[in-house]
């Protein structure tokens, strides 16, 4: 009853984001070379994706940022507490993709770690295992839907979520719904539990990024184009587990800057 | 005679292939271009470790170590992608010459951070494109380490950085797709990029 409700709501928003989308839609250049390099960027809601980056660019100035300041003036030792306590909250998802994707020496390690964390480490507050040298990774339903070939999609950012191109926006709600901690919300008529979770990991990432997010705030000279590339790029790279990936050509020149080698594009 | 000139050529043949193999032998060049990741590693450390140099001095010893381990030019071809070969040669040196000021300014701030981390080099591997990969970790004093490879180009003596790529992200990459967009908006031309940048930088550019 409460699922259909969602979806309900789901499928209100969704109906109505894509009528803005249509009407937000970048018209297609027509020169060849633009037009190529159009598809390449894969970012046919630009105006709209640039609107609800502004709104969680304002929003974070607005709420965020000043929260996450005041969040700032604990001691470390609480704060690396509540970072490993989210952290291990991502156990059990972590360990179903893991699986989902046939990686049992990593399934295994992710399983130790919850166990090790939850116990010893007292619900997840001390992140024991990695001092123990087990270390941590992450999956996650998007990486999975890749690493079994699905492509990312057109990019996408949502108020509130970020940049969610389609897999992974189908990715974050298959993971909502298998995580454990879900059901025991529902049955136990928690509702608070899943938007205080989601606070807590946007303050938690704030916090741990801060200085750097200014930094970048900063220097940049289109930050929405830095961060749909760096999102990407990132992302494709947790799907290859770090392992190394293909490169994009460089063009030869030399010391004397003669006309440079056609280069491929690449995102 | 023929017989003699036959085996003759037949050991050229032999020591010319020696001599091919070795020079395409990956380890020897691999291993150059990572030991020139490291000393450039070490020298950095140095300089942000020395605290007695005033934060102009360790600006302009920042300078000079980015000319002498990256290729600026490249990166900053690179960056304009097709655009750079449709600018005229005075716009691409402005270009040129406000990009390296803005690389410099950008990690100008971060220079006085510098906590106790220390460059560990990994594996190097020559990458199909000829170009060689030199893999690292930043490590810190507690906290998780930091992947970075290094894209270097040349050979002994004459190596230069045209990428580096932390844990999967391109700097280079990332930049073009960034400098892309603004030439865009400024209807493909690089003078907006140009003013763009320019407007980062102290007003003496």
């Amino acid at each position: 009853m409460k699922i259909r409700g969602l979806g309900n709501r789901a499928f209100q928003f969704a109906a109505a984001l894509a009528t803005v989308a249509l009407a937000a839609c970048a018209t297609p250049p027509q020169e060849a070379e633009a037009l190529k390099e159009f598809r390449e960027a894969n970012d046919p809601v630009e105006p709209l994706n640039r609107y609800f980056f502004d709104v969680n660019n304002f929003l974070d100035k607005l709420i965020l940022k000043p929260v996450t300041q005041g969040y700032l003036l604990l001691p470390d030792g609480p704060r690396a507490g509540v970072t490993n306590f989210l952290r291990n909250l991502d156990g059990p998802v972590i360990l179903a993709n893991d699986l989902l994707q046939g990686k049992l020496d990593r399934a295994t390690i992710t399983a130790e770690r919850f166990a090790i964390n939850t116990t010893i480490g007292v619900g997840g507050l001390f992140d024991i295992a990695t001092d123990a040298g087990i270390e941590r990774h992450v999956e996650d339903f998007g990486q999975t839907l890749g690493y079994w070939g699905a492509s990312e999609g057109p990019y996408l950012v949502l108020p509130l979520l970020g940049p969610a191109p389609p897999r992974d926006l189908v990715g974050r709600v298959a993971d909502y719904f298998m995580d454990p901690l879900t059901w025991v919300a529902i049955n136990s008529d928690e509702r608070w539990v899943a938007p205080v979770r989601f606070t807590a990991e946007l303050i938690d990432f704030r916090a741990r990024n801060f200085d750097e997010i200014d930094k970048i705030e900063r220097e940049a000279v289109d930050l929405y184009a830095r961060v749909r590339s760096a999102y990407r790029q990132s992302r494709a790279d947790d799907i290859r587990d770090g392992k190394g990936g293909p490169l994009v050509p460089v063009p030869q020149i030399s010391i004397t800057d003669e006309a440079p080698r056609k280069v491929s594009q690449g995102d | 005679m023929i017989r003699r000139a036959a085996t003759g050529l037949a050991g050229l043949w032999l020591l010319l292939m020696a001599a091919v193999t070795g020079a395409a032998a990956p380890n020897l060049n691999t291993q150059d271009a990572a030991s020139f990741i490291q000393s450039l590693g070490e020298e950095a450390i140095q300089m942000l470790s020395d605290k007695t140099l005033s934060e102009k001095d360790r600006l302009l010893q920042f300078r000079t170590l980015l000319h002498a381990g990256f290729d600026m030019k490249t990166i900053g071809r690179f960056t304009l992608g097709r655009y750079g070969t449709r600018a005229s040669n005075a716009e691409v040196e402005e270009f040129q010459r406000l990009f390296d000021e803005y690389v410099v300014q950008t990690y100008a701030s971060r220079l006085g951070q510098y906590s106790g981390e220390k460059l560990q080099i990994g594996s190097a591997r020559k990458d199909e494109t000829g170009d060689i990969l030199v893999g690292s970790e930043i490590v810190p004093r507690e906290g998780p380490q930091i992947r970075i490879e290094w894209r270097v180009r040349g050979e002994p003596g004459k190596f230069r950085i045209i990428d580096v790529i932390v844990e999967g992200v391109s700097m280079a990459i990332t930049q073009r797709s960034e400098f892309s967009a603004v030439i865009q908006r400024s209807g493909g031309k690089i003078d907006g990029l140009i003013s763009e940048l320019r407007r980062k930088l102290p007003p003496s550019y």
